[in-house]
């Protein structure tokens, strides 16, 4: 892949990611006067005052928005209405939380989706066909938090329902922030299993709809690429099945899964905001809606931009992999 | 035979599309018939909290008392309301954007499919939570941020099927034969490309009941009381564990919802290209 193409392709994203700027700082105004939101309806006039004149809300909202994003280039987000804290601050907490959270979810998503996509791909039209085909259906049907609590019953008293550490453990995670690999750096495997049994419920909650998506694309990409003239030769060799399976098919057959599993990122993200509630998992997503309860419009700020900004790269990624993975589209 | 319900019948013999139309129907007969409900769906009675199951309360009494089944059935109609009214609205914006950008090229594309790129640079249920945390809980508002998170979606694909289409023999004809640039889009694109936008819609229904519900249940949807499905879940997750019925009454009606346009959506699909590979 050329320099040219990497940097065509990042330069694509900075308007994105400009625009979103743009828009979360628009919708984040658009919600009335910040100063009232802060002191509150009945607030006296100095105090509102004096507010304004603290954040700077009275100064022109260009000005407003300049002084802004010359702060998110510095990395500072603001400062809570509620706590004081910096924004900032606060995200570093959560985001490794969400991070940890997405990531064992598309894990599981690719390892379960992909594993029912081959099974499917090679009976298709058998019973093990439709019950995988059913089953992804309805996996992009229930929604993502009334699974979460059918989990919680499923699994009352056997899995934890809720927080990342039982209360009595007390382990703070210094080095990444996910409680899993900063234990595990630690030493401490007790915390890290605990943290797991904890992760487990949350993770597969969040996992569905992408499993049933990948799924899906595997048995499709794999039927096509099991009709070839190539798998035909190979079996025609006399190669055992799994060798044919899983070497020939299915390597060839991953180009768009892949893509696939890069993009899904971005749905756990979103879906990481409603299963974080169900499970009390203290990450973006529960900040955000904490956030939006207290009218804290600078966390929401904060937040919205963070879970966006992570969205435009992550497909930036997975455009520079496709390219990667299938250099046919970096001469298209 | 007619071509038309040969056509029909050869959608009606698809499983998938069978299933979801029997199940949209059912969707469709209990939003239709709320009215029949055997209680009204805000009616307390603290004397009955909680309640299982029963002959009087066939899906069991939720915290407040009220009759979950009378609940569950005027929330289909109240989200049969907000998926089709959202679609609306969305292909309202979307498909003239699509057409637009489509059909003009150049700077007016260009600027177009940025905003499009902008707005899809965001998780759709947090595009909706964003909308909603500045323009404030109600049912009007949870259609306008539904539908503000379908508009890309829409203009995306309606531009993409335009720019399959516009180079094809029978729209150069018509232009060639002098028809305004506005009388190719309305009446020889636009036709054409109908195909998928239903498709789309039908698919989006089911996304925008998700969405609705999703919103309802992190506080962002219509007011606490009301029978939504999504709000009813957010405040039954309490006695999720003491008292399941509470929670799966509410939580299958929306998945069987969204389930029906989901197939349906899928079996429109699989029609639309076994036409398509037929011509």
């Amino acid at each position: 892949m050329t320099g040219t193409l990497i940097a065509r392709r990042v330069l694509m994203a900075v308007p994105t990611l400009f625009g979103v700027t743009l828009l979360v700082f628009a919708m984040a105004h658009a919600g009335g006067d910040p100063a009232v939101a802060i002191a509150g309806e009945k607030a006296p006039r100095a105090t509102l005052e004096r507010i304004r004149e603290e954040y700077g809300f009275n100064r022109p909202v260009l000005v407003q928005y300049g002084s802004w994003l010359g702060g998110v280039a510095r990395g500072d987000l603001g400062r809570s209405y509620k706590t004081r804290v910096p924004v900032a601050e606060e995200l570093r907490q959560a985001v490794p939380a969400t991070v940890e959270l997405a990531t064992a979810a598309l894990l599981i998503a690719a390892i379960c989706g992909i594993g029912l996509g081959i099974l499917a791909s090679l009976r298709p039209g058998s019973l093990l066909d439709l019950a995988v085909m059913t089953v992804s259906l309805v996996g992009v049907s229930v929604p993502v938090f009334f699974l979460g609590m059918v989990l919680l019953v499923a699994f009352q008293g056997r899995l934890p329902g809720g927080g990342m550490l039982p209360l009595d453990v007390e382990f703070e995670p210094s080095r990444t922030g996910m409680v899993l690999i900063d234990a595990l750096l630690a030493g401490k495997p007790g915390i890290a299993a605990e943290h797991l049994r904890h992760l487990l419920l949350p993770a597969c909650a969040l996992a569905t709809i992408p499993m049933a998506v990948i799924a899906r694309l595997t048995r499709a990409s794999m039927l096509e690429t099991l009709t070839s003239d190539y798998i035909r030769t190979a079996r025609a060799k006399g190669l055992p099945s799994r060798t044919v399976v899983l070497k020939h098919a299915l390597r060839n057959a991953l180009v768009p899964i892949v893509t696939t599993l890069g993009l899904q990122y971005g749905t756990l993200l979103g879906g990481a905001v409603l299963t974080e509630s169900v499970f009390a998992w203290p990450g973006v997503g529960q900040y955000l809606v904490r956030a939006i309860s207290e009218q804290n419009f600078v966390g929401i700020q904060g937040a919205i931009l963070v879970i966006a900004a992570t969205f435009v790269a992550v497909n930036l990624a997975v455009d520079l992999l496709y390219t990667r993975i299938d250099p046919r589209i970096a001469h298209a | 035979m007619p071509e038309w319900r040969r056509s029909l019948l050869r959608l009606w013999s698809s499983r998938t599309a069978r299933a979801g139309a029997l199940l949209v129907l059912l969707y469709l007969g209990a939003a239709v018939f709320a009215g029949l409900a055997p209680r009204e769906p805000r009616e307390i009675d603290q004397t009955k909290r909680l309640k299982p199951p029963a002959a009087g309360h066939w899906l069991g009494t939720d915290e407040l008392g009220r009759d979950v089944l009378s609940r569950v059935l005027h929330g289909s109609r109240l989200s049969l309301l907000i998926g089709l009214l959202s679609v609306g609205a969305a292909l309202a914006v979307g498909v003239p954007l699509g057409l637009a950008a489509g059909e003009c090229g150049g700077v007016v594309d260009l600027v177009l499919m940025r905003c499009v790129d902008v707005l899809l640079a965001f998780p759709g249920i947090l595009l909706a939570l964003a909308i909603m945390a500045v323009l404030g809980p109600s049912l009007t508002n949870l259609m306008l941020a539904v539908a503000a998170v379908n508009v890309p979606v829409y203009a995306r694909q309606v531009r993409a099927s335009v720019l399959q289409v516009r180079s094809l023999d029978y729209v150069l004809s018509a232009r060639a034969l002098g028809a305004s640039r506005l009388r190719v889009v309305l009446r020889h694109i636009l036709p054409n490309i109908a195909g998928p936008i239903i498709v789309l819609a039908t698919l989006g229904i089911g996304t925008a009941i998700l969405e609705a519900a999703g919103l309802g249940f992190v506080g962002l949807g219509v007011e606490k009381d009301a029978p939504e499905w999504g709000t009813m879940l957010a405040s039954a997750r309490e006695y999720v564990l003491s008292h399941p019925w509470v929670v799966l009454a509410p939580g299958v009606a929306a998945s069987l919802a969204i389930l029906g346009f989901n197939l349906l959506g899928d079996g429109l699909r699989d029609w639309l290209d076994t036409r398509a590979a037929a011509r």
